[in-house]
């Protein structure tokens, strides 16, 4: 706005000096013009009125010339009374009623006599007569004397009371009877013919102009006849204005003279030698007149100022200001980082011109923009929309489907094995892959027939990347919960088709958690949660398939992830502690062995059995630190005692499949006992079946590498897998341990019992240890011993216990071991053995 | 008889001829006067004289006669004022009021019983009626003024000069009035019981309020024409002031014409036959008058016009009805009770001509 004030500061002043110039310019000449149309009009009219009164005059003298010219008139007047009247008189009448007829100005044509007589009297009208006898009216006396024959006067008629103009002609005849040719005329009469000056007065009136200009006709004498301004009274002019108009006689310029009314502009003309006529425009009015006319320029001028001011400002808001507000605030929108503006550029213009630059520099700065989205949200390696991106989207979608009341489907994709091919080819072939994977996603997901719809939605379908072999995608506008099945087998089948990588042909399998909202969770991390969840789940499905998520999978994955998190503390916080059950012999009961069980010391919840977190150590790996951390810590136990002096037995320590695939297990256990200098005939490893069953060639090897070093090695829980003999003829193994499920039963189910009596056997029959799990009762101690089992594990002697009891009891245990049960000791003796 | 209908009987109908009598007499006649030595120029009202009485007169004397005419005795005298008295004319017909005008001008020829030896058979009474028409005039036909009106439409008598003077309502406008200031101006001095004749200021002031009263009845100052198309005839006009003869000459065409000499009496006229002085056919111009008066001669021309005749020898042989018809032989009453008009004084003519003016303005 301050721009707009700047222009009106400038312009207005330029408006308003011009159009007062203009103003007061053509106010003086208006005004110039109009006073000197007004004298001119006044002038004209006098000079006209003038004119047609010596028109008047002169027709008058002339028909007077020649009505007294007629035969008729002079033998009229040179008859004698005794026949004028009674003969010729009518015909004279009928003569003068012939002219009046023709000349209705002649309202009255009279014979007058040299006494005065009005001898004969011919009106237009019924006029009545005042007098007959004339001879002593000043105008008959007038006319007498005159020196001219022809005789003319205003006057004022009595018979009538009107301002007249007479004419006359005294007529002398020569009586040709009587008198000789030479002998002097003598004087007869008088043809009088008056005049009404109706006509004069008429026009007067007509030529009455807005200033009020006043007429008088006046004869030299200063005696006004006639005064436009009042009744027809005969006054005289003031000597002073007589003198004045008689100097200004026929001037075109007028002379001012004073009266108490106000001063007038005046002017005179002569009609003939008698008559004036004399014009006063009263100065005052005839200003007045302008001034009224300078007014109504001063309003006019005032207007157009006003009119041409709120052109220019509209004009100027228009073209100026408000492109310059609309650039302003197309700016103020700029630097809020709106750049879609929407500016007026047609204007041919500097301000067009500015505005254009304002479009370019918006579209090179939306570029730029892009640019810069592109490289936030997206994906480097893939080009798919990154974490960031996928997170804000997602929630974006989210609350629009909630406002929507639509459901939306989560895919939470994870390639298999995706690792062992990075190992395998390398990361940059690795990188390849995901691209190419990413490629075949994004043409499937277009592909979508069903979404059809979807590609008029403002929320198109998305795959992105999360990073690592970790990709998503969201099926924004699916009308059920199998839609996304239908897309997630169309995944699957894109990738039937091998990858080409530098050579290699690879395939890959993925595997696909879904969650599909409002079903399945609430918010975004939900979303993502329970897809993950899903695809978990699908992992552990074997893999290369797709799993809805479900509310069990929650509780479960959630305890399991909390357990993992709070294992990896436990490593680092050393909170996990070893117990240790002792095997006796069967024959003497003296401790020949000890079990190593892992304890975790929870600060929170206490000691959890390793039952509780193995599986989870197991599928998160953490089973391989762990593992390492049981083997370190019974063997420095033993070579602690031992160095004590404290009488030790082997312990045993279990293998799980993890560590035994972990090749390293060899170079731990090694290095575990150079390090202690524990003789290797102290330690055992226990491995179960399963492990055995996917064991290859090479772990085989590695096994029987550790059975050199001295180590035996047990196959622990035999029976309950495949059990297969092929095993113990593959396998360097030295001894077995039955299965506690059969222990449980022997003295109840003869079946048990006679296949842990077969296992004995063929334990013998290849020189095999054997030792048994789980003897609670003493029954059961009794059977096995009679069967010939080398050794016994269990509640019967004793329950696993933390070291400080096992280094006691095996001080003690010099002396003697008894049954806990029979002997009545502490829990610590008991031989029963509940752990799984 | 030579009485007989005429249809065309109207002594104005020569009104155009009558508006250029100075034209006429100033050349047409003088040059037909040289044209024929036998030929007579007369001066005359229209339709007034039995043109087969001056057919009858060719035929015996071989004297053609030129007849032209006037339309009132105004014109006649303006004609004899602008051919300063009758210059190209031998014989004019003119009223007997203004015969001692003419004489004081010199424009008259005397006419004596030797000139003319008929003036034997006419009435004495009419030959010295007027100054001056013993010695210079011949006396022709005689009548009177009166009302003529329809008594058909008209249900109250008509028997007063007021009956025309301040007619009632029902006739506004169908009035006609002689365009004549001593007829107008005597007869409205008669309604109102003075003499036609009258100077009198006052008198003539009422006269002229009377005529000036009557004015809007009047549907024109002129004279009714005579022929069947009459307004008289048609409706038109139901009261007119009309000379007794041309009265009865109407009455031929409609019945319902009625004439009245009013109660207050009239003007008695008489017409005279001069010899201007100018004239150089005096002795033919005697012969003419002298035929004329030869009373079976004048009886035809009586009965032709319907008015008395001024020859005693002549009213013996006209028919008893027509001599006792008191429209135009008027009553001794009437006759006792009216005027002839005199020649008025110069002032008290210029009254009247300003009254008349002012009427028939």
């Amino acid at each position: 706005m301050r721009l707009q004030s700047k222009i009106i500061f400038m312009t207005t002043p330029v408006v308003v000096i011009f159009m007062l110039i203009i103003g007061s310019v053509s106010f003086s000449m208006i005004r110039e013009t109009t006073v000197k149309k007004a004298l001119s009009n006044t002038l004209s009219f006098m000079d006209n009125t003038v004119g047609w009164m010596q028109v008047l005059h002169d027709g008058a003298a002339r028909d007077i010339e020649l009505f007294s010219s007629s035969a008729m008139l002079e033998n009229y007047l040179l008859s004698t009374d005794d026949v004028r009247y009674t003969i010729l008189q009518p015909t004279i009448i009928r003569l003068f009623s012939t002219y009046q007829k023709a000349n209705p100005d002649y309202y009255e044509i009279r014979i007058l006599l040299p006494d005065g007589y009005e001898d004969t009297r011919v009106t237009l009208t019924d006029l009545p007569n005042s007098t007959e006898e004339e001879g002593g009216s000043d105008l008959f006396q007038a006319m007498r004397k005159s020196e001219k024959d022809i005789f003319s006067a205003l006057f004022r008629n009595p018979d009538n009371n009107n301002i007249s103009f007479l004419t006359s002609k005294r007529i002398l005849l020569r009586d040709p009877n009587l008198h000789p040719v030479n002998s002097p005329k003598i004087l007869r009469g008088y043809l009088a013919v008056t005049i009404t000056l109706e006509m004069l007065q008429k026009k007067i009136k007509a030529a009455e102009d807005e200033y009020g200009t006043i007429f008088l006709l006046l004869d030299r004498s200063g005696t006004v006849f006639f005064h436009s301004d009042s009744e027809p009274d005969i006054s005289r002019l003031p000597d002073m204005e007589l003198h004045q108009a008689m100097a200004n006689l026929d001037n075109d310029f007028p002379f001012v003279i004073s009266e108490q009314h106000g001063s007038f502009l005046v002017f005179t003309r002569q009609i003939n030698d008698a008559l004036l006529l004399i014009a006063k425009i009263p100065e005052q009015k005839l200003y007045a007149s302008s001034y009224r006319l300078g007014f109504a320029i001063a309003i006019i001028t005032i207007c157009a100022i006003v009119i041409i001011s709120l052109l220019l400002f509209f004009l100027g808001r228009r073209i100026i200001i408000n492109p310059v507000t609309q650039l302003r605030n197309a700016a103020v929108d700029f630097g809020h980082g709106n750049l879609d503006i929407v500016i007026d550029t047609k204007a041919n213009d500097e301000i067009g011109d500015l505005a254009r630059s304002f479009i370019d520099m918006s579209n090179n700065l939306r570029e730029s923009n892009e640019q810069i989205r592109r490289l936030a949200y997206h994906d480097f390696l893939t080009g798919l929309p990154n974490r960031v991106m996928f997170h804000d989207y997602l929630a974006r979608l989210l609350e629009t489907a909630r406002r929507q009341q639509r459901i939306f489907a989560l895919m939470f994709i994870d390639l298999d094995n995706f690792k062992r091919i990075n190992d395998t080819l390398g990361h940059n072939l690795g990188d390849e892959l995901l691209k190419q994977v990413a490629v075949r996603f994004k043409e499937n997901m277009r592909k979508a027939d069903f979404l059809a719809v979807s590609h008029l939605d403002k929320d198109p379908d998305m795959v992105a990347r999360l990073g690592g072999d970790e990709f998503t995608v969201l099926l924004t506008n699916i009308k059920d919960h199998n839609d996304a099945a239908i897309v997630a087998r169309r995944l699957f089948a894109s990738l039937l088709e091998p990858f080409s990588l530098n050579a290699h042909r690879v395939f890959i399998t993925i595997s696909i958690g879904i969650t599909i909202f409002p079903s399945d969770a609430e918010t975004p991390e939900e979303m993502l949660k329970n897809a993950d969840i899903a695809m978990y789940h699908a992992k552990e499905k074997g893999k290369n398939n797709f799993q809805y998520y479900c509310e069990s999978m929650n509780s479960a994955a959630l305890e399991r992830l909390t357990m993992e998190g709070e294992l990896r503390r436990a490593i680092e916080d050393n909170e996990f502690v070893l117990h240790y059950q002792p095997q006796v012999n069967a024959q003497t009961s003296e401790i020949n062995g000890l079990e190593a069980l892992i304890r975790w010391q929870h600060p929170e919840k206490g000691l959890i059995m390793p039952s509780a977190f193995i599986p989870v150590a197991e599928e998160s790996g953490l089973i391989v630190p762990i593992g390492s951390w049981v083997m370190k810590s019974a063997v420095c136990q033993i070579r602690e005692w031992q160095q004590k002096d404290v009488p030790v037995v082997p312990v045993s320590v279990n293998l799980s499949s993890p560590q035994f695939q972990s090749k390293e297990i060899y170079t731990i256990i090694t290095s575990i006992l150079e390090d202690t200098s524990l003789p290797s005939s102290y330690l055992k490893v226990e491995l179960t079946e399963s492990i055995l069953l996917k064991a290859e060639e090479e772990a085989i090897m590695m096994l029987h590498a550790i059975k050199e070093t001295g180590v035996e090695i047990c196959l622990d829980d035999f029976g309950m897998g495949y059990s297969s003999l092929n095993y113990l003829k593959r396998f360097p193994i030295n001894v077995l341990k039955i299965d506690r499920s059969f222990v449980m039963n022997i003295t109840t189910d003869s079946k048990d019992a006679e296949i842990c009596s077969a296992i004995i056997a063929l334990a013998k029959c290849l020189h095999l240890s054997v030792v048994a799990e789980g003897v609670e009762k003493k029954e059961q101690f009794y059977f096995l011993r009679d069967k010939g089992c080398d050794a016994i594990q269990g509640y019967y002697f004793h329950k696993p216990m933390p070291a400080g009891n096992i280094e006691k009891l095996l001080t003690a245990g010099k002396t003697a071991a008894k049954p806990a049960a029979a002997s009545g000791l502490t829990a610590i003796s008991a031989s029963a053995n509940n752990e799984a | 008889m030579l009485c007989t209908v005429l249809l065309d009987h109207c002594r104005w109908l020569g009104r155009l001829l009558a508006v250029l009598p100075l034209i006429l007499c100033g050349s047409a006649v003088a040059s037909a006067q040289q044209q024929s030595g036998n030929q007579l120029k007369l001066l005359i009202w229209s339709e007034y004289f039995d043109p087969a009485v001056l057919a009858d007169f060719q035929k015996k004397y071989g004297i053609q006669i030129a007849e032209s005419y006037y339309e009132t005795d105004e014109i006649r005298n303006e004609i004899m004022f602008s051919t300063n008295g009758g210059t190209g004319f031998d014989l004019v017909l003119s009223n007997g009021s203004s015969l001692s005008s003419y004489v004081k001008h010199n424009w008259l020829n005397p006419i004596t019983d030797k000139d003319v030896p008929n003036l034997r058979h006419v009435n004495p009474r009419w030959r010295n009626a007027f100054p001056e028409s013993e010695r210079y005039g011949v006396p022709f036909l005689w009548g009177t003024l009166g009302i003529a009106y329809r008594q058909d439409k008209i249900n109250k008598p008509v028997t007063s000069w007021l009956d025309l003077y301040r007619p009632e309502e029902s006739l506004r406008g169908k009035i006609v009035m002689i365009k004549d200031s001593r007829d107008l101006i005597g007869m409205a001095l008669k309604a109102l019981g003075f003499s036609a004749n009258s100077t009198e200021t006052a008198e003539l002031d009422a006269a002229k309020r009377l005529l000036l009263a009557q004015k809007p009845h009047v549907q024109i100052y002129s004279y009714v024409t005579l022929a069947q198309n009459s307004s008289l005839v048609t409706g038109e006009t139901l009261m007119a002031m009309i000379y007794n003869g041309d009265a009865l000459a109407l009455h031929q065409h409609n019945p319902d014409i009625a004439f009245v000499q009013p109660r207050e009496g009239c003007n008695l006229w008489c017409d005279f036959f001069v010899i201007p002085a100018s004239s150089k056919k005096k002795e033919l111009a005697c012969k003419f008058l002298h035929f004329i008066h030869e009373p079976e001669i004048m009886a035809r021309l009586a009965q032709f016009a319907y008015f008395a005749t001024t020859n005693l020898a002549a009213e013996k042989i006209l028919p008893e009805e027509f001599k006792a018809d008191h429209n135009i032989y008027p009553t001794k009453e009437i006759l006792e009770k009216s005027e002839t008009y005199a020649d008025l004084p110069p002032r008290g003519a210029k009254k009247y001509n300003d009254i008349f003016n002012l009427v028939i303005q």
